[in-house]
Formats: C-alpha cells, sequence, structure tokens
C-alpha cells in the first residue's frame, strides 16, 4: 500500500517538521533568508554544493561564501543530533517543496557525503 | 506572588486590547500611573542608549517620533531572525516616514559591541539614522525590556544563553505603548502595520 512511506516521497511530513524545527527560524519558511545574514536556499551556491548538503547540515558552516552574488559570513551551527536519515528527508523536503526541483536523493548517497565530509 | 500577578493583569490588559475594532484610536496599554493624584497612562521609563554610530539616543531625541521596539542578540539562533525579517518588512513599508524609526536593542552587550552591531546593520542593508541597533549594559537592557513588556532572562539552558519573547512594540511620540505584535509570526505583523499606518495618521493630524 505505502511503499514509500518510510522515505516521505508524497508528503514529506518529516522534512517539513524537521526543517521547521532545525532550519526555517533562519532560513524562514519559504527558504528565503534574511538580507545579507542569512542566505536564501535558492541559490547558485545550493545547486553548486548539491553534494556536500549533507555535510553542511550535520557540521554547520563558518567560512566566507557567495551566495547569489553577496558575502556571507555569519556561522551556522551544526546538528549533530540529525541521523542520516532525518538529513535525507531535509534535504528532499527543501529541494521538492522549497525550492521545486523535482529531484531525489537517496539515503545512500548521503551516507557516501557524510563518509567524505571535509571536517 | 504579587509581581506574577501583576504580570497576568497587564498580559490580559495587552491581549484585550487585541480585539479593539480598528476604526477606534489606537488604546493606550499598560497599567495606569498615578502622578501626583492624576491617572496618567503607562509610558516608557528613562533610557540613555547608544547606537551603531557611537551616538546616544533617549526618550526626549526619540519624542517627536513614533518608533517600534524588539529585543534580540546577534549570535542569537532561535526566534531572532525571523523577527528581524518581520522588522525588515515594516522598515519597507515605512521607510519614507520621517517620523518613523525602529530600535533592536541587544539582549547581550558583552558580545555584541558597537562595531558589531554597526555590522550586523550594514549587513540588513538598512538605513543608520531610521534604524537603531542600540547597547547599554546588561542590567539596564534587562530591566528596559521588561518595561516594554518583553520577557527576557539571562538562561545558560536556551539556545545562545538568553530566553526571550519576539513581540515587536509601537511606541508613539509621547513615549506610551500603543500596540504590539509577534513578530515571529508574520500574520500578527499585518495588523500591526496598519495600527503604525493609524498612529502616524494620528500625529500628523495633532501636529
Ligand atoms: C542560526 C541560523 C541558521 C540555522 C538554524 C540554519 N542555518 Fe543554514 N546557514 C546559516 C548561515 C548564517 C549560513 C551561511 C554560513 C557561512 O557563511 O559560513 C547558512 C548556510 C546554509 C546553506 C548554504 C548556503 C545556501 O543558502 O545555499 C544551506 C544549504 C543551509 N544553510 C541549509 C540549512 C538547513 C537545511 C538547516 C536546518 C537543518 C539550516 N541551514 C539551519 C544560518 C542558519
Amino acid at each position: 500500500m505505502c511503499y514509500f512511506c518510510s522515505c516521505e516521497t508524497g508528503t514529506y511530513v518529516q522534512g517539513k517538521t524537521l526543517y521547521e524545527f532545525h532550519c526555517e527560524s533562519c532560513h524562514m519558511a519559504d527558504g528565503s533568508g534574511l538580507a545579507k545574514l542569512i542566505p536564501p536556499l535558492q541559490s547558485d551556491y545550493y545547486d553548486d554544493n548539491y553534494d556536500k548538503l549533507s555535510c553542511i547540515i550535520r557540521n554547520g558552516l563558518n567560512e566566507r561564501i557567495i551566495v547569489n552574488g553577496k558575502p556571507y559570513e555569519q556561522e551556522m551551527p551544526y546538528n549533530l543530533g540529525l541521523s542520516d536519515f532525518e538529513i535525507v528527508n531535509i534535504i528532499n523536503y527543501m529541494d521538492n517543496v522549497l525550492l521545486k526541483k523535482d529531484r531525489y536523493k537517496s539515503l545512500q548517497s548521503v551516507r557516501d557525503e557524510l563518509a567524505g565530509c571535509s571536517y | 506572588m504579587k509581581y506574577t500577578l501583576s504580570i497576568i493583569i497587564i498580559t490580559a490588559t495587552l491581549l484585550a486590547s487585541c480585539t479593539a475594532p480598528k476604526t477606534e484610536k489606537l488604546p493606550y496599554l499598560g497599567k495606569k500611573e498615578l502622578v501626583d493624584g492624576v491617572e496618567q497612562n503607562y509610558k516608557i521609563p528613562q533610557f540613555s542608549l547608544m547606537t551603531q554610530d557611537s551616538t546616544m539616543i533617549d526618550n526626549k531625541s526619540m519624542s517627536p517620533n513614533i518608533y517600534v521596539a524588539d529585543f534580540f542578540f546577534i549570535s542569537c539562533p532561535s526566534i531572532c531572525p525571523k523577527v528581524k525579517k518581520q522588522m525588515l518588512r515594516i522598515y519597507d513599508r515605512f521607510e519614507d516616514e520621517p517620523r518613523f524609526k525602529l530600535i533592536s536593542h541587544t539582549l547581550d552587550p558583552k558580545r555584541d559591541t558597537i562595531q558589531r552591531l554597526k555590522q550586523y546593520a550594514e549587513n540588513l542593508e538598512v538605513d543608520h539614522d531610521k534604524w537603531y541597533f542600540a547597547r547599554t549594559d546588561q542590567d539596564t537592557v534587562m530591566d528596559l525590556a521588561f518595561s516594554y513588556f518583553v520577557n527576557a532572562f539571562v538562561d545558560n539552558e536556551a539556545p545562545g544563553g538568553f530566553d526571550h519573547s519576539g513581540k515587536i512594540i509601537l511606541i508613539d511620540q509621547e513615549g506610551h505603548v500603543r500596540g504590539f505584535c509577534e513578530g515571529t509570526e508574520p500574520d500578527s505583523v499585518t495588523p500591526f502595520m496598519d495600527d503604525i499606518e493609524a498612529l502616524l495618521d494620528e500625529i500628523k493630524t495633532k501636529k
């Protein structure tokens, strides 16, 4: 009946809840961010670093980055408590609901990315 | 106990005023005070704060203007960016109103130096003479938050070390509290902006 439920492909319930709890306060409900303080998710940086998202979510980010042509250097906190499974759900929620990208990251690719985080 | 009770009363008054019909003059919020035997509307007490430009502001320098106030700190990971987004929305709408200002008070003067506040304001890309990022010492800002009916506590368990509410408060040209909203809830900010508009009309007709 519900083959895909565990991965939230249909409704992104867990991804949405986790996003609201862990990310929304900074990146906003629509992912738009805040001026030159918090970068928008709809960005060249997001796409260019698609294979590093798992590492950014788990370990945070604290370096000067250029997003849609603007510099950002505030610190994003880490989320060591999020499981691989939860990270995949957050990414697929952002991708499909907020950013309307219509692409899907698998649990295995999140695990591969996390194994190779540079920090 | 008495203290808790008075907070409950204040909150109840604030909540009750929410439902006032829009066409009426904005209410005066807070407990009335007796001054020389005469009942007066609650006023924000004396303050004197330094802004991101290292200039001082106080009740008097604010007084030809109406303003909105919030309390935050730069490293706040919880509600602050959301509230700032709404402050920015208010700023954008009233940017060209010469008699309208904004004050964001830092609750964390130890870490939020004048220099860091300046940088923060620049990153928000707002006019330094319209939106003040204000700093004073720790005890004073805590008391000041209470005087704006904002609950703020030093709490090492809370994210970033402070526990506080995301209220945005509207103050008139005489220092009276005339409205408030929840800065974390965009839907509550929309009618609040109409209140600001109404207050601007009020002071324009009064001159
Ligand atoms: C306390 C605020 C805060 C929280 C909470 C937060 N971020 Fe961030 N995020 C930032 C900041 C600030 C940056 C820029 C970091 C830098 O310059 O090093 C950033 C950068 C990013 C980027 C890369 C830049 C871009 O916009 O494409 C992504 C993706 C991202 N965050 C996703 C998330 C996700 C997903 C969560 C929730 C798990 C989250 N963030 C939680 C503040 C935050």
